[in-house]
């Protein structure tokens, strides 16, 4: 009986869970197949009266959307290729090598991750405007990359101190270089920390909106979450449909890539202080 | 043999040694630069102008009123929705852990709104709160609220950015807690139970006690996330009432008055508050990291 209770509880929690997690997506989607004039009906309708799939055409034909696409798949792969190539050798030498004030350069490391994006904004646009990269992906991409440098080195660093230095230096002793070694030992053994801080930097870039509206100004560089922001209001009006559109697609990828690291998402987001 | 011997000590300091300057090129130098241009008189509008004023934007920044209330709504921001993405993300860690049909499903969907971009939510919150009939005024019928203004009063206002933030984040807080559940061994639990412990007991002097330093992370985490709230307020609200935080006055004040001098003053107000919040946690974050 006791155990019944249980049972129902635990169905009726994940029920809540369920509903409360998804009725904003569910309500995307329905939006996204009405028809301009059904989406402020009241009451409210659960399923489009009329469904259409105008809007997901129109969202990528009548509109640049695929350009802001390309911008931001081109942001967040070059900003991860520019963190891996940073933050793998720093995590490598933080996690090898015993030297004077390790800890020290790790903390000063972490510690660029807890400075708030608002509190270096100004300057950071006056150097790139100085710089003449406003609107460039390039220079998005790079300040990304700086703010995810942190993250990236302490999950690399966590994922290394679990691989025995001793495969290495065997492989050495068969007469390999260390350079061999690292190539062909430790970082496939250290992939899934390399996998899982790429993900997450490119969901953060993929994502990311204060850089982004601030340094983008036109079809050249704005990525998704600007583009989004600005279906509102405009000559266009309120678009609903194409927001909800837009959403969708927008999301997925992002989804998709959090799924495939579910097993190490905690360890990764935490930096590597939860396993 | 010395000469290689040095390289070798040379070794982890010529690796670190990019990642350290990318670092303090793109955020320490402008956070120095940031410092120099609070002391300084720089409109945006008049191309040329720039002038030492000294402390001259501090005072206005603290005299300020808006200032004020952004500070005074970004704590508001960060106690409650830490609070409670902290208790409903332990609860929803609780259930996850539990076995049910179809847990790796909905553990998988669990991640759901943070795939979203926090712009997509703030969107989506507007259309499903707008004025006039939106879907929750409907789900809310039954409640007998009366026809609410979400967008157009301070405290819906303020309930809408909270619950789009809650909805978003709760996740994260979830997904590290259920981790951290994980964790503990079932033996914990069975030979507390032989020992005639009571549910509550098990909960509160096993679970709670075990969980701590992940619990802490947690916390940590998600107040520094929480205090740079922006994404929402900028897109339901454009900061309008007074919805505005610090991360958003900021952005104010420089972008749209267009006062660089004056936001500089007020982002090294903003950083000072946010290092002295992560000195206090960071003695004990140092400990939790390094196990």
């Amino acid at each position: 009986m006791r155990l019944n209770v249980k049972r129902i509880l635990i169905y009726v929690s994940v029920t809540i869970i369920i509903v409360w997690t998804l009725f904003p997506i569910y309500w995307m989607i329905n939006v996204s197949f009405k028809r301009r004039v059904d989406v402020y009906t009241w009451p409210p309708s659960f399923v489009p009266p009329n469904p259409t799939i105008e809007y997901w055409i129109k969202t990528f034909t009548a509109r640049p959307t695929l350009t802001y696409y390309r911008n931001t798949i081109i942001t967040s792969l070059l900003s991860t290729i520019i963190l891996l190539a940073l933050s793998i050798p720093a995590a490598y030498a933080l996690a090898r090598f015993t030297f004077r004030r390790r800890e020290d350069i790790a903390f000063l490391i972490l510690s660029f991750r807890f400075l708030p994006a608002a509190s270096v904004v100004i300057s950071i646009y006056i150097f790139i405007n100085m710089m003449g990269l406003l609107d460039s992906l390039v220079a998005l991409a790079m300040i990304y990359a700086a703010m995810n440098i942190p993250i990236a080195v302490w999950i690399l660093r966590s994922y290394l101190m679990e691989i025995p230095p001793e495969l290495e230096e065997s492989y050495m002793i068969d007469g390999h270089t260390r350079w061999e070694a690292i190539w062909r030992i430790t970082l496939p053994l250290a992939k899934p920390g390399i996998i899982v801080s790429s993900i997450l930097s490119l969901c953060f870039s993929w994502n990311e909106f204060l850089f982004a509206v601030l340094l983008t100004s036109s079809v050249n560089a704005k990525t998704l979450p600007v583009a989004l922001s600005e279906y509102v209001g405009g000559e266009w009006g309120y678009c609903w449909n194409e927001i909800a559109v837009l959403s969708l697609t927008s999301m997925l990828p992002v989804l998709l890539f959090l799924i495939l690291i579910q097993k190490h998402l905690a360890r990764g987001l935490t930096m590597g202080a939860v396993r | 043999m010395n000469r290689k011997r040095k390289q070798l000590l040379r070794t982890p300091y010529m690796l670190m040694l990019p990642t350290i300057l990318f670092l303090f090129f793109w955020l320490f130098f402008p956070f120095l630069h940031n410092i120099y241009l609070s002391f300084y008189w720089y409109p945006f509008y008049k191309i040329g102008v720039i002038k030492y004023i000294g402390l001259k934007n501090y005072e206005t920044v603290i005299t300020d009123p808006t200032f004020l209330r952004s500070l005074y709504n970004t704590g508001i921001y960060l106690a409650v929705s830490l609070i409670i993405e902290f208790v409903i993300g332990l609860g929803v860690a609780q259930v996850l852990l539990c076995e049910f049909k179809g847990r790796g499903i909905i553990r998988a969907l669990s991640i759901l709104p943070m795939a979203c971009a926090p712009s997509a939510v703030g969107l989506m919150w507007k259309l499903m709160f707008f004025k006039g009939g939106s879907v929750i005024d409907y789900l809310l019928t039954p409640l007998g609220l009366g026809e609410i203004n979400w967008l157009g009063e301070q405290i819906p206002a303020m309930i809408v950015i909270l619950s789009s933030n809650i909805w978003q984040w709760m996740p994260f807080s979830a997904i590290i807690l259920l981790a951290g559940l994980l964790a503990i061994p079932v033996e914990l639990y069975e030979a507390a139970r032989i020992d005639g412990a009571s549910t509550r007991q098990i909960f509160t002097k096993i679970t709670l006690q075990v969980l701590r330093p992940v619990i802490i992370i947690v916390l940590i985490l998600r107040s520094l996330e929480l205090l740079k709230i922006f994404d929402p307020i900028y897109i339901i609200f454009e900061g309008g009432l007074f919805t505005e935080s610090l991360s958003f006055y900021i952005y104010k004040t420089g972008f749209r008055v267009l006062e660089l001098g004056f936001a500089a003053a007020a982002s090294v107000i903003f950083w000072l508050l946010a290092w002295i919040a992560a000195n206090i946690v960071m003695l004990k974050v140092r400990d939790y990291f390094m196990r």
